[in-house]
């Protein structure tokens, strides 16, 4: 396995808001090398998105408290003073929102969105140049008439043109890292089986890590590597895609598995979900977050409730769970959902 | 076969735009329901299922084409004669969120059906109210709480039992599901599994999501920029779709499983419904397109003797059903 | 507002999913206790919520602290003033009788005409405001749900009404609306000039209550309860008055509680332009119209009227906005 460029050690974030001390992330330590994807999965409130943000450094210092280390290619980026961190931000690290409205400026033409962008974190790149640039890069991910588009207005696009438009724009600096939050998740399958080949053909030409938050276990298996699942703001599961979506160890993945509607298999049964709510993250769960939903939680001699359970190496080598349910048990625990190996 | 509870034809809805030609949101779709069948509306943003679905339960007034609802039309009812209708079709909403009055107690949204239609239940309001949220699987307890109190996945139960009060027979959800987390979507499409089969409703399920219509409907209609360009049942659309599209929609579903029949990929993006292109509406993205597709605009009809009506010139071939039943088994 | 009596606070979690994961501390509280529970942890708002009761105590209470004061707001006390009219002793005649001192010339007693003041005041405010609101209210949830030529021609009204001067209108309708009732030498009734007034605000006040609605209801309009109500086959009136009014009280509740102020200082500009209260009757546009012309001789007598007034706007407006960032916590982030 090639040396990862980005890593991640012991993130924890803490977030300020009315209801209290949202404790959105802890510690979660991952990394990416070039050329490779990770997924991050998890429901709404999980976590994903707040780590996505921390890397990028984009929380607002006064309301947030960020711990660990987040490290690209061997320096830590939270020892770096603010102005270089934004150097590197839209530079050597981009990232993809699930809306493009917000990253997009209303009043602004596409291209010189696209330009500034690239003019901003390339000194001495003439107009001229940062214009051929963006037309060029315009056509690269897909929007047909890149010479015409290019004096366009956002509101001008449609949805996925406007997430080609906002790749585009990330992809400017030949970013070495791109965190994609759900860039997908608001567009039509066609569509987002269009813009997720994109991604993989660019990743395949500039080499980039490439982070995937998704809730979508479908799209993890179609681009990702290797795979995270968080769970109220903790890594439940971690480890290659073949290990996590084919071995799964946590009860959390199986529910998830076997909750999904799929396009094969059969329909005469119910769905199997996962009883209860995601959890709050200002009022999280003692013990393993996952307990109280869990249908094994009682297999564990109360240890759930008590503790919460260490990410340690299961299944195979480089796969790991946070699960306190005996490593003997889980098989047969995890036939009992339905879910195959 | 049973005479259809709802039979839809030709229905077509218009929208004035200012300072331009209007535009023609549903082209002419039919569809019939049969009483106890759940029948899923499927297609892309800006298709017109949703118009289509806000016309079936009349909050939207049909341009052409009518609406029969239990042998009887009722495309144009108005005013007094339209409060009946009211209570034997109901809807569910996509938005756990807005489609709850943020002011009004759960008891009062589930009682607001009966309280308009000045409905007093035997046993009173409340008792049928609790009856109700106990039927969702909520806790009856909950009457005097507020929605904010509730997370998406039983704020969207609450919208079903509200659109249960008055004893529909016909329930039309536009992405009911759509809006909750994967865990909780299957809470939900169960419970609606579950309501059809114990209540015998009938439900016309409007989504985008082929997995979700999958697990919950029997029949299948597929729409395309206004038009539905194939229909069919489950077995047969999902095992052997016949139109292109049908096909390039379902293998642009990024699956769990391995395989999948061959990754078609659409290039461009739906065609403006201010303009839309001659002929066949498909065939500006379409890989097999020829000269009578520009010309000639293909009828949604069973081809070759199959229940499956497909709306295109060069269907795809009609494969066996045991070939689809052993694709079952491969990736089961 | 109307409050559910029972409200469970201490809920057992449902069979089939725990309790909601949004902030569970509050279970069971409406929107409007919600609400209640912010203002009540806002210092400002209290303070401000007690001086406007306070206040509101002393204009209803007037004639009891008459009472133990001993003195009416129409007793004159000619033996306190000088030769010249100007009150005896310090800053006014302040003395253990008079708190405030007395009027030059007519000797009246400058506390006790305050607290009548206040009730005069209170009473034109509340009242314009009030109507104001329900205009605005009615107006705006027509315009804003009907659409269409019901609210071209109320937007079109709404304009008419704006781009009329206030003040000049005022200036020239009172005199006329007077005279046209009573004769030039009559004495006009206060109360019919409190009516005058509060009409003369009825009339220009409306259209940012109704405008604020209107904006309100067009962005619920679209909301999907609403159409689920028209689904269920709900009439106009359930539409306008149980689906979308208790959406309203936030807005309707700040405009209101914001306009309040503006009514006492336009009332007070009014009488001070001599088209407001008259003599006798006690208020404190009237006073300070007085005082201006002993601001140099005695300035105890602009000093009462001036600060009363500047708290009793303050605190309305403090309010207001406390009441605001209650209501809507976003607005104030």
């Amino acid at each position: 396995m090639s040396v990862p460029y980005l890593r991640v050690e012991n993130l924890t974030v803490r977030l300020r808001s009315s209801d209290g001390v949202v404790r959105a992330v802890n510690d979660l330590s991952f990394s990416v090398a070039r050329g490779r994807t990770l997924g991050i999965v998890g429901e709404s409130g999980s976590g994903k998105t707040v780590t996505g943000l921390a890397v990028m450094g984009l929380h607002d210092p006064r309301r947030s408290e960020i711990g660990g280390r987040i490290l690209v290619d061997g320096v830590d980026l939270q020892a770096l003073p603010e102005p270089e961190r934004r150097r590197l931000r839209g530079g050597d690290l981009a990232m993809i929102f699930q809306d493009p409205l917000s990253a997009l400026h209303p009043y602004y033409t596409v291209g010189r969105q696209i330009t500034e962008a690239h003019r901003v974190h390339q000194k001495g790149v003439g107009r001229a140049a940062a214009r051929r640039h963006a037309i060029d890069l315009l056509g690269r991910v897909g929007i047909p008439q890149p010479q015409r588009r290019v004096d366009q207005y956002p509101h001008e696009f449609s949805g996925g043109m406007r997430q080609r438009a906002m790749i585009a724009m990330a992809l400017v600096n030949n970013p070495k890292v791109l965190i994609a939050d759900e860039p997908t998740t608001a567009l039509d399958v066609t569509v987002q089986a269009q813009i997720l080949d994109l991604l993989a053909d660019l990743q395949r030409e500039y080499q980039s890590a490439i982070i995937m938050i998704t809730h979508d276990l479908g799209v993890v298996r179609q681009v990702a590597h290797d795979v995270l699942v968080m769970y109220g703001g903790r890594a439940v599961e971690q480890g290659s895609a073949a290990q996590v979506l084919g071995d799964p160890q946590h009860p959390y993945t199986w529910g998830l598995l076997a909750s999904v509607p799929t396009l094969r298999g059969p329909v005469a049964g119910d769905l199997v979900p996962i009883p209860g709510n995601p959890p709050s993250l200002v009022h999280l769960p003692g013990g393993c977050a996952f307990h109280p939903r869990c249908r094994f939680a009682d297999r564990t001699g109360g240890a759930s409730r008590e503790r919460v359970p260490e990410l340690l190496p299961s299944g195979q080598a480089g796969h790991l769970a946070a699960c306190h349910l005996p490593a003997a048990d889980r098989r047969a625990a995890r036939t009992e959902t339905g879910v195959s190996a | 076969m049973t005479s259809p509870l709802l039979k839809v034809e030709g229905l077509t809805k218009e929208f004035a735009v200012r300072g331009g030609p209007p535009v023609q949101a549903v082209s002419g779709v039919d569809l019939s329901v049969a009483p106890g069948e759940a029948v899923g509306l499927v297609g892309e943003s800006g298709c017109g299922k949703t118009t289509t679905g806000r016309m079936l339960v009349r909050l939207l007034e049909p341009t052409a084409g009518s609406i029969t609802f239990d042998g009887r039309d009722i495309t144009h009812l108005r005013g007094r004669a339209l409060r009946p209708l009211r209570r034997d079709i109901q809807i569910v909403f996509q938005d756990p969120y807005g489609s709850l009055n943020p002011r009004h107690t759960v008891g009062s949204i589930v009682a607001m059906p009966l309280e308009v239609n000045g409905i007093k239940p035997p046993g009173g309001t409340r008792r049928r109210v609790q009856e109700l949220l106990e039927l969702v699987g909520l806790n009856p307890e909950h009457y005097n709480r507020y929605p904010h109190e509730f997370s998406g996945g039983q704020r969207q139960r609450i919208g079903i039992a509200r659109a249960l009060a008055l004893n529909p027979r016909l329930i039309v959800a536009d992405e009911p599901v759509s809006a909750l987390d994967v865990s909780v979507q299957a809470q939900v499409v169960n419970l609606l599994r579950g309501l059809q089969r114990d209540l015998g409703l009938t439900f016309v399920l409007i989504a985008h999501d082929l997995a979700v219509v999958r697990h919950f409907c029997q029949r299948v209609a597929v729409m395309y920029l206004g038009k539905v360009v194939e229909s069919g049942d489950r077995e047969d659309i999902y095992a052997a779709p016949r139109h292109p599209y049908t096909r390039a929609l379902l293998s642009a579903v990024p699956e769990l499983g391995e395989g999948g029949q061959g990754r078609i990929r659409l290039t461009g993006e739906v065609p403006a419904p201010t303009d839309p292109p001659s002929g066949c509406r498909f065939r500006t993205r379409c890989w097999k397109a020829q000269e009578i597709c520009a010309s000639a605009e293909p009828e949604l009809v069973p081809r070759g003797g199959s229940r499956q009506a497909v709306a295109c010139h060069f269907p795809e071939p009609e494969s066996a059903h045991a070939e689809g039943e052993a694709a079952h088994g491969a990736a089961g | 507002m109307a409050l559910p009596a029972e409200v469970d606070l201490n809920p057992a979690p449902p069979p089939a999913e725990p309790a909601a994961p949004v902030a569970p501390e509050v279970a069971g509280r409406s929107p409007s206790r919600l609400a209640w529970a912010r203002l009540k942890k806002d210092r400002v708002a209290v303070v401000s919520a007690a001086v406007i009761v306070l206040m509101l105590v002393i204009a209803l209470g007037a004639p009891l602290i008459e009472w133990a004061y001993g003195i009416g707001p129409y007793d004159d006390f000619k033996a306190r003033l000088d030769r010249f009219g100007m009150p005896l002793g310090y800053a006014g005649g302040i003395d253990g009788d008079h708190w405030f001192g007395v009027e030059p010339h007519l000797g009246r007693d400058i506390f006790i005409r305050l607290v009548y003041g206040m009730r005069t005041s209170l009473l034109i405010a509340t009242a314009a405001a009030t109507l104001t609101s329900v205009i605005g209210v009615l107006v705006g949830l027509a315009a804003g749900f009907l659409g269409r030529w019901v609210d071209a021609i109320l937007g079109w009204v709404m304009d008419f009404a704006l781009a009329m001067p206030f003040m000049v209108f005022a200036l020239a309708v009172v005199p006329t609306v007077a005279l046209r009732f009573y004769g030039p030498r009559d004495d006009i009734p206060p109360l019919f000039r409190g009516v005058v007034l509060v009409g003369i605000f009825a009339v220009f006040g409306w259209t940012g209550t109704a405008r604020l609605v209107r904006g309100q209801v067009i962005s619920l309009r679209e909301r999907e309860f609403i159409e689920a109500a028209r689904a269920a086959g709900a009439g106009l009136g359930h539409m306008l008055f149980k689906q979308l009014l208790p959406n309203l009280w936030a807005p309707i509740l700040i405009s209101f509680s914001l306009a309040l102020p503006s009514y006492v200082t336009a009332e007070a500009a009014l009488s001070f332009l001599d088209v407001g209260m008259v003599e006798p009757v006690p208020d404190f546009g009237r006073m300070i119209n007085k005082s201006i012309n002993y601001l140099q001789s005695d300035p105890a007598y602009v000093f009462f009227p001036g600060i009363t007034i500047f708290v009793m706007v303050l605190a309305f407006n403090l309010f207001g906005d406390a009441l605001r960032d209650a209501l809507d916590p976003r607005s104030s982030r």
